[in-house]
């Protein structure tokens, strides 16, 4: 009797936990109409990310079935979350982030075709703390305005991480004179990001449209290339790499920055080098500058006039 | 009798002022169109709306109104902060004759987003969008077509009144305006008052009847424009490509960066009157009567990189700007 007692529960805990783990599906649903306390299945599908991410097994993928509001989520594993063009894949909240990933240091993480709106109250439309990789694409990004940090997207990992985002519009987003604005790079402690942005339209952010920061405390490099992009009438820079001594190498490549409230492209303290190519800044109060020990390098084929102080590049490299 | 009616009537208002509440507690941050819903529903994910103009009501202020599965939604004025989204769920369309499709007078301080729709105005439709006030208005992933109802017909009608800013991205306006009309794809006119900075990406105007894109000052007390065109085309529009021009001395700077302006009636690109200037760099303009020009002591800088040729007459830049 003693035996068995001690057997059971033992036996019930294992048979649990492999259902559970059997559970978990390499590919779920989501839909509008759908049901948390469903299996996340094409034919009884879930109604939030949120439901669906802990059915979906690691590498896996939450699909939206139909067009919907799917709420906050969480970010814990390696997963891809798709709107491949069904319609409005909607993650819209108040006051907080809308997706968040703490995912583990080799974590793949995939958002494609979302939707996010903070409602002028949201901290950050995506907001990664860590992760190995973070791949944004054909998403919209807007109303992130909580606090002064608030962006549409934050991208602060405290490991070397790597962050892409394509053909992605973000809008209204950070608070005037804020840290953020529209994707805001700044590793933390033991953190350094590559990053690349290709066909991005940051337009009307309230704080700057693309900040690298590498400033942070035991913050390692960051190596950030930018092409086929607009940064326009955002309230700070257009482009800034801002740094203290670490190294913060940002390349833009046919980028226009123009009428945006301070600067079009800037490089700024020491470590911070910017790589200036086939790009336009124009309508700015200052088009572009290099300032304390930084260093903004031209192929000289960039178009800088039509600003009320153009600038200058510090130094020009020859093209090859 | 008396005392009974008056003492219903009494009831009535609370009841009616309870009605009110309950409709402004009622609206949602989130609202749904279906092309099979009812505007006497709340607009909810399962019980859709059936109009743009029957949800906005029920949407609030910085919310947004989704496009639940095809329809055609109608035309709508904007008063307020909205987004009116489309995410590739089928047509989400605005068609009308003889008026304008989407109307923005909206508080100076409130963005305007429409995304995704395609906005027809079957030859007799006023403007494809008409914008009269607000903060800013983005327009992406939409086709704006056959607004031709009168000479000041055309596909974005961008009138602000203050400072107001425009965002055009991924769109394509074609077969708008009138011929001999003032416009044809996109007329960015600041009326007294107002200035506007905007901005065109991925833009393609084709084949409308009057100017491809028109940057105007000349409305006594407009403050200027500040707009830059990139990636984009004008071609094949009875006007002008690109047509520039003020009354003397206000203030019109355009970038064209990037751009195609191709087999136009007129002019590719023409910057018009003192106080005009337009920057041209990485450009081509071909197959126009005229290639480029400017005229009434207006500038159109170049940086050297243009391909201009096989217009009936070129033209020439009249200042060259250098690389930095």
């Amino acid at each position: 009797m003693t035996t068995t007692r001690r057997f059971l529960p033992v036996l019930t805990v294992l048979i649990l936990g492999t259902v559970s783990a059997h559970a978990q599906a390499t590919r779920t649903y989501v839909s509008g109409v759908g049901d948390d306390a469903n299996p996340c299945s094409r034919t009884a599908p879930c109604k939030t990310f949120a439901g669906a991410i802990s059915k979906t097994s690691t590498g896996g993928e939450i699909n939206v079935l139909d067009p919907g509001g799917f709420g906050a989520v969480t970010i814990t594993k390696a997963i891809s979350i798709f709107n491949d063009g069904v319609g409005e894949a909607g993650v819209l909240v108040a006051g907080t982030n809308g997706i968040v990933v703490a995912a583990g240091p080799a974590d793949v993480v995939n958002l494609r075709g979302l939707v996010f709106n903070g409602l002028g109250s949201g901290l950050s439309g995506v907001q990664f703390n860590s992760g190995g990789v973070l791949n944004v694409e054909n998403c919209r990004i807007m109303n992130f305005n909580g606090q002064t940090s608030s962006a549409g997207i934050s991208f602060q990992p405290n490991s070397s991480s790597q962050l892409n985002v394509t053909n992605t519009i973000l809008t209204a987003n950070g608070q005037s004179a804020g840290t953020g604005g529209g994707i805001l790079i700044q590793p933390r402690s033991g953190g350094g990001v590559t990053a690349v942005i290709n066909q991005v339209s940051l337009l009307n952010n309230s704080a700057g449209g693309i900040t690298v920061d590498g400033t942070v405390a035991g913050a390692n490099a960051s190596n950030v290339a930018i092409a086929n992009t607009v940064a326009s009438d955002n309230g700070g820079d257009g482009v800034l790499a801002n740094s203290n001594g670490t190294a913060v190498n940002v390349t833009a490549d046919t980028v226009t920055a123009s009428y945006n409230v301070t600067a079009g492209i800037v490089a700024q303290g020491a470590g911070a080098a910017v790589k200036l190519t086939r790009s336009t800044a124009t309508g700015n109060p200052l088009g572009i500058s290099a300032t304390s020990g930084a260093t903004l390098a031209s192929y000289s084929n960039n178009n800088i006039n039509g600003n009320t102080t153009d600038g200058s590049p510090s130094t020009t490299i020859a093209a090859k | 009798m008396t005392n009974t009616r008056y003492f219903l009537s009494g009831l009535l208002v609370p009841a009616l002022a309870a009605l009110f509440a309950s409709s402004a507690n009622a609206q949602a941050t989130r609202t749904w169109v279906s092309g099979v819903g009812d505007d006497v529903n709340p607009c909810s994910r399962t019980a859709p709306c059936k109009t743009f103009a029957g949800a906005i009501s029920k949407t609030s202020a910085g919310g947004e109104i989704d496009a639940l599965d095809p329809g055609g939604f109608g035309a709508v004025t904007i008063t307020k902060a909205i987004s009116i989204f489309d995410d590739g769920v089928g047509e989400a369309g605005v068609l009308v004759s003889g008026t304008n499709g989407i109307v923005v007078a909206a508080g100076s301080a409130d963005v305007v987003n429409l995304r995704g729709l395609i906005i027809d105005g079957v030859g007799t439709g006023l403007a494809g969008v008409s914008f009269i006030s607000g903060a800013t208005l983005n327009i992406e992933n939409s086709r704006i077509m056959n607004f031709n109802g009168n000479t000041a017909a055309g596909g974005i009608a961008f009138k602000p009144s203050a400072a107001s800013q425009l965002h055009v991205t991924n769109t394509i306006i074609s077969n708008n305006g009138l011929s001999g009309g003032t416009f044809g794809g996109i007329l960015i006119q600041p009326q007294s008052g107002g200035e506007a900075t905007a901005v065109l990406n991925q833009v393609t105007v084709e084949n409308n009847l009057g100017t491809g894109i028109r940057i105007d000052s000349t409305v006594a007390g407009a403050l200027g424009n500040n707009v830059t065109i990139t990636n984009s085309v004008s071609s094949g529009n009875t006007g002008m490509g690109i047509q520039v021009i003020t009354a003397s001395g206000v203030a019109n700077a355009v970038m064209v960066d990037t751009v195609t302006s191709a087999n136009n009636t007129t002019f590719g690109v023409r910057s018009q009157v003192a106080g005009s200037n337009v920057t041209l760099t990485r450009s081509t303009v071909t197959g126009n009567a005229t290639g480029i020009g400017e005229s009434g002591g207006a500038t159109l800088a170049s940086y050297g990189n243009n391909n201009v040729s096989g217009n009936g007459t070129d033209g020439s830049p009249s200042t060259v700007l250098t690389a930095k």
